[in-house]
């Protein structure tokens, strides 16, 4: 069933996407969890799979989607109430920016209730720590689309945090965040 | 929140400034020839080795197999049952049935070790074709084969446990994994087999039975801690005596 075409797509890519599922999850073992799933997949999507195609964006965005499920299934569990969040909104967007990519559980959390498009793009920004260029580049659009998706999530994101409402947000599962 | 921090130019100029300070992120993990991320790489497939990994992966798609074919099976027998029911009404309701009524009817296997209807599970294990039992002594080397009855639970761990009070997982075999799907039936044989080890004294084979997967943490500790059933779960205990 995993033979060694699998097993040289671990060895090869096996760190980098755990990594990936790190740092999106904020877990090890979620992450560890979530990279098993990831390989589920290959081995069920195997016949269809072009073997001509490098298998590095087909790994990416079934280990994306893997993690955004992740992330939805937690939405209601773990809750914890934060008041000073909601100074952000009033912060400067290079600010709001900086201070966004430093909390990821926030992040986690304004990633419930966007499009799966700009979920990717979210998670491509300020989980993988790629540029605009880089996610545009990757994910086949133009960098000013991407820079567009960012600047309306971020617009959105400070509404909800300046919308009045006590807004609760996943507590962390790990000391990484 | 005032219009002049949303305007486009401020947000192109906060991220051309933001990407500024950023490094490669996890895209440094994809470079070649790199040695710091070949010593990444090495150390990961270190702490996870692809053997390991494997294992559990073929676990995973082997599980999701059997849910889909009881996925089926249970689609299937909810549908016998409701024309079996359907028929069975028809005929003992008739009028003709009323009129001669039968009531001595014995229900065959009534007074079996697993009542039907009531949730349980029962571990069965074989040397050589011979049941063991508490009775049975094993020498080293004899091989296990594993299999169980059960009722109203349909996942099962088994474990092994030396007098020693070492705990050793066997099915599935290791602590990161969860109890497996084995469905709702009897004589259900578990793949593999145990080979005994040159330890002597008494050992039991502890079968886990519940209704949902549990990790490897949580059967130790109810082994360790509940010797009795558990809400949920029912556990199974076959010990016998090793000698060398």
């Amino acid at each position: 069933m995993l033979d060694a075409d699998i097993e040289s797509l671990y060895v090869q890519y096996g760190h980098y996407l755990f990594t990936r599922c790190k740092n999106v999850l904020g877990s090890e073992d979620e992450a560890y969890d979530a990279l098993q799933e990831v390989f589920v997949r290959v081995v069920k999507n195997r016949p269809t799979l072009d073997p001509e195609r490098p298998p590095l964006a087909w790994l990416n965005r079934v280990t994306t989607n893997i993690c955004l499920n992740r992330i939805r299934a937690r939405r209601y569990r773990n809750h914890i109430h934060i008041d000073d969040i909601r100074e952000l909104a009033d912060c400067s967007p290079s600010i709001f920016i900086a201070r966004l990519a430093e909390n990821r559980n926030l992040l986690r959390y304004l990633l419930n209730g966007v499009d799966s498009r700009t979920q990717e793009v979210v998670v491509s920004y300020f989980f993988d720590e790629r540029t605009a260029a880089q996610i545009a580049d990757n994910i086949g659009i133009s960098a000013p689309t991407v820079r567009r998706i960012l600047k309306r999530f971020l617009i959105q994101a400070r509404s909800r945090l300046d919308g009045g409402a006590t807004v609760s947000v996943p507590a962390e599962r790990s000391a990484i965040s | 929140m005032t219009e002049k921090l949303t305007t486009v130019d401020v947000w192109d100029d906060a991220f051309a400034a933001f990407e500024e300070t950023r490094g490669e992120g996890s895209m440094r993990l994809l470079r070649l020839g790199d040695p710091e991320v070949a010593y990444e790489r090495c150390e990961f497939l270190d702490r996870q080795p692809w053997r390991v990994f494997a294992l559990q992966v073929e676990q995973r798609v082997l599980r999701a197999r059997t849910e889909k074919r009881l996925r089926w099976t249970s689609w299937l027998a909810g549908l016998g049952f409701i024309l079996s029911t359907a028929v069975a009404g028809f005929v003992f309701y008739s009028p003709e049935m009323q009129k001669s009524s039968v009531t001595d009817i014995r229900t065959k296997g009534v007074g079996g070790t697993t009542p039907m209807g009531h949730a349980g599970g029962s571990l069965f294990l074989e040397v050589d074709g011979q049941p063991v039992d508490s009775r049975s002594v094993l020498s080293s080397g004899s091989e296990i084969f594993f299999s169980v009855d059960t009722v109203g639970y349909d996942h099962v761990f088994v474990v092994g446990e030396e007098s020693s009070g070492t705990l050793t997982p066997y099915y599935p075999d290791g602590w990161d994994a969860t109890s497996i799907l084995v469905g709702v039936g009897t004589g259900i044989s578990l793949p593999d087999s145990v080979r005994l080890d040159e330890s002597t004294g008494m050992e039991c084979m502890i079968a886990l039975f519940s209704t949902s997967p549990l990790t490897g943490g949580v059967v130790r500790s109810i082994i360790r801690g509940t010797p009795a059933e558990a809400e949920g779960m029912s556990l199974e205990r076959v010990c016998f005596e090793k000698r060398p």
